[in-house]
């Protein structure tokens, strides 16, 4: 299948490679709701003493991913809400530990498979493995038809690809070896973005030597890198099955939890945007707060943080005081802005855009700074066209807006928003300013909720 | 200006809704936001947004129609300037009145009806008669569809449509017609309408076409033939042309579909001996430039695919090829989009259905 569409912007703040150890802090926050994750079964009690590799809580509508503790301490619920707060203490305890649910007990004598996958649930690298036409975590018991291996983040910021590989080559070689059992006939296919580069060439020779490893190039274009695109691009069909897909980073937490033992709750993760003074890449436990990481790294304005990337990240309103156990990076982008006078009729030297209508076209590659500003009023559609370009589902979200803009719901299904990634282009080069995105992925709720209703009603 | 930044924010209140001056809110934003870039912040991710907004895609086309609205301005004389300060206040006034009766923002796209549409009448027109034009085609072709974004027509072309049916002499009396005069200043500094002693035209290059009299190519490349304000100068409105292009607010399937047809179908024409004008003559005369590259290429009343870009394109250039051709009006151009306007929505239905069936078939 041909790529369509697909956008980079150059936004300043960019993390470098640089890769900062922080000292460990007295109190870890572990935030019980994250992006896709609702960790609503609690498995310790307030009070309760836990030690490394406890299990907290666990998601069961998401495979019954855990929320699992960094590290030993005492737990409290009641601290901040919404968050299980750990905090360390210097004697040993004496109380007895909270039993591990029966769930995530990896019993002997199990066949190797199942052995590997249950290991993997039960010490938190399940979660960095999704499906990719449902985008949730994957049904562990199901073969997939194939696994893809991705070893780039185009989002800006996200973590680095690179970044992770030079400094874990040998955890992602050694788990990359842990995962073969889990194959008969399944490819795995490992993404490399299209460039020669040291590290790429050591990659892929890497790679290569692999009988069983298959690669795939593609072009740095966000979001090219997104798992579905990824899979329709190697014509993987949903009707064969579920495609599991991983990232650089979950294959280093296989590693921890298949050759150390460990749970993965120590990560890397990117912190960048324009208000940064110094972007960079950290390891951090998950937990850990968002106060200290920020004051690590120094914000030189007011900004808003965001959990993951500019496109996708989620607004943090300042509730969430550790990092959670999903995101793997945190981007803080200016709120300041002057009020420019009359900037449309402005040349413009500054202003990156989608379309060319700026006099930054003549200055390549720099690197914008772009505030937290919509840069226009909320407007009709005009039928641009700049979303349909940039969609890299190859669909209609111009059409889709009018579509839900008169709440024909039947129309909208047509327009097929369920193929939306929801990488946020069109909402980015929107000229009339409209939230396409959120528009397209409420659509897509409801008509999820209307079918299954149906499904309902057949039933009874 | 900070004082006057200063002077809104601090008079914002009033005309907040239940106070007294509610009902000019809408005047009030459309000038705050007209000066003052909106600081508006972003609710929801992508957390930052692409800089282009509605004013200025708007502003690219009014800049990319400068050159054949300086060209006019040359060649016509300083009647064109007071033609384009009355298309915008008449059709201003009626923007405002509706988005206060509606209670909803001043779209801006009338920076671009407003200059584009007396660009499309004879320089020598009576005021009265343009107003009528302008009043028309921002009322019944845009207000009443729901304003901009909303509309089935180009308000413009419809305006002018409405003009060339009801007021069919004046639109192609060829007195309403100037002489172009090409040693500088031209007629820059000149009042000309038809009441002064001007050489008027005796006839407008797709008047003489009628009659098999053939402009020669070199005077319409550089304007120096009678015709409506702004298609004359053919050099100027594909430089402006090219530039929307390069800007990506024109799309360029429908320009090249446009073009294409219309030099294929006329060569055919041309070759077979059914019509007398080539076609490099048809594809530079009269308005066809003109509405290739900034009416039909308006994105509101055109397809939204790519391929409906192209059959969109494709039909104007045929329907103009067959009116100038094959029937008594003297210019097809603006009937020519017009029709495209109408049969956008079809083209969509279609090209989008088709696209989506493919779309399933990938995943």
């Amino acid at each position: 299948m041909k790529t369509r569409g697909g956008y980079n912007i150059r936004l300043q703040g960019k993390p470098t490679k640089e890769l900062i150890a922080l000292s460990e802090p007295k109190i870890l926050h572990l935030p019980l709701k994250t992006k896709r994750f609702s960790f609503t079964e609690l498995h310790v009690k307030d009070g309760a003493h836990v030690a490394e590799g406890a299990v907290l809580a666990s998601d069961p509508r998401n495979q019954n991913v855990p929320l699992i503790a960094p590290r030993g301490g005492i737990v409290n619920l009641k601290q901040v809400p919404g968050h299980v707060t750990i905090e360390k203490v210097e004697a040993e305890s004496t109380s007895p530990q909270p039993k591990l649910p029966s769930l995530y007990e990896v019993p002997t004598g199990i066949e190797q498979k199942e052995k590997i996958v249950r290991t993997l649930l039960a010490k938190g690298a399940w979660q960095f493995f999704t499906d990719a036409y449902t985008a949730r975590v994957p049904d562990p018991s199901k073969p997939p038809q194939a696994i893809i291996i991705s070893t780039i983040n185009l989002e800006p910021f996200s973590v680095r690809g690179d970044a992770q590989l030079e400094t874990h080559f040998a955890e992602f070689a050694a788990a990359l070896e842990k995962l073969q059992p889990l194959l008969e006939y399944q490819p795995v296919w490992m993404v490399f973005p299209a460039y020669q580069s040291e590290l790429g060439k050591k990659m892929r020779d890497f790679a290569r030597g692999k009988a069983w490893i298959e690669i795939l190039e593609i072009e740095r274009k966000y979001p090219f890198d997104n798992d579905t695109l990824l899979a329709k691009r190697l014509g993987l069909k949903a009707k064969d099955g579920p495609v599991w897909c991983v990232r650089t980073e979950g294959i280093i937490a296989v590693d921890s939890a298949l050759n150390k033992d460990r749970a993965a709750t120590t990560r890397m993760i990117a912190v960048g945007g324009a208000s940064v003074a110094k972007p960079c890449h950290m390891k951090v436990p998950v937990g850990y707060p968002i106060a200290s990481i920020m004051e690590q790294v120094g914000l030189t304005e007011p900004s808003r943080l965001v959990a993951g990337g500019v496109f996708t990240g989620i607004e943090m309103n300042g509730d969430e005081k550790g990092l959670d156990s999903e995101s793997l990076s945190l981007n803080a982008i200016p709120l300041a802005y002057k009020r420019e006078i009359l900037a449309f009729t402005m040349p413009g030297f500054s202003k990156r855009s989608y379309s060319h209508t700026f006099a930054s076209m003549l200055r390549p590659g720099y690197r914008e700074r772009k505030p937290a500003i919509a840069y226009g009023e909320l407007r009709a559609c005009i039928n641009c066209g700049f979303c349909v370009e940039v969609c890299p589902a190859g669909i209609i979200p111009s059409a889709l807006h009018k579509a839900i803009y008169a709440d024909d719901l039947e129309g909208c299904e047509t327009l097929r928003p369920d193929l939306c990634v929801e990488c946020g282009l069109c909402s980015f080069v929107c000229v009339s300013k409209l939230d396409l995105r959120k528009e397209i992925i409420e659509v897509k709720e409801t008509i999820r909720k209307e079918a299954e209703l149906l499904a309902e009603g057949a039933q009874e | 200006m900070k004082w006057l930044l200063h002077f809104l924010e601090k008079n914002r209140e009033k005309v907040e809704e239940g106070k007294p001056l509610a009902i000019w809110k809408p005047l009030y934003e459309a000038i705050e936001n007209f000066i003052f870039a909106t600081a508006r912040p972003t609710t929801v991710a992508p957390h930052v947004r692409d800089p282009i907004d509605l004013k200025r895609y708007m502003m690219v086309v009014v800049i990319a129609l400068l050159p054949a609205t300086l060209a006019g301005w040359y060649f016509n004389g300083l009647r064109v300037l007071a033609l384009i300060v009355l298309s915008y206040v008449v059709g201003g006034i009626i923007e405002v009145l509706f988005a206060m009766v509606r209670k909803e923002e001043i779209a801006e796209g009338f920076l671009v009806t407003g200059l584009i549409f007396p660009l499309t009448l004879p320089p020598n027109i009576p005021f009265w008669i343009a107003a009528v034009g302008v009043a028309f085609g921002t009322i019944f072709a845009k207000e009443l569809f729901g304003g901009t974004g909303r509309n089935l027509f180009n308000p413009a072309l419809a305006g002018r449509a409405f003009l060339a049916i009801g007021y069919a002499k004046p639109m192609a009396d060829a007195a309403n017609f100037t002489v172009p005069v090409a040693a500088f200043p031209g007629n820059l500094f000149r009042w000309i309408d038809g009441s002064t002693t001007d050489a008027l035209a005796s006839a407008t290059p797709m008047m003489g076409a009628k009659s098999g009299n053939f402009e020669p190519i070199s005077n319409l490349l550089f304007g120096l033939h009678p015709g409506s304000i702004g298609e004359t100068m053919s050099i100027l409105i594909i430089a402006g042309g090219i530039f929307l292009l390069l800007t990506k607010v024109a799309a360029w399937r429908t320009v090249f579909g446009i073009l294409a047809s219309v030099g294929i179908f006329q060569a055919i024409l041309h070759a077979t001996g059914v019509s007398a004008g080539t076609a490099e003559w048809h594809l530079l005369a009269g308005g066809l430039l003109f509405g290739a590259f900034f009416m039909a290429t308006d994105p509101v009343s055109s397809p939204v695919t790519n391929g409906g870009k192209w059959i969109y394109g494709i039909l104007i250039g045929l329907v103009t090829v067959l009116i100038r051709d094959f029937s008594g009006y003297v210019e097809g151009v603006m009937f020519a989009v017009l029709f495209g306007n109408l049969v956008a929505p079809f083209i969509d239905d279609i090209a989008l259905s088709m696209k989506m069936r493919r779309l399933g078939r990938e995943a």
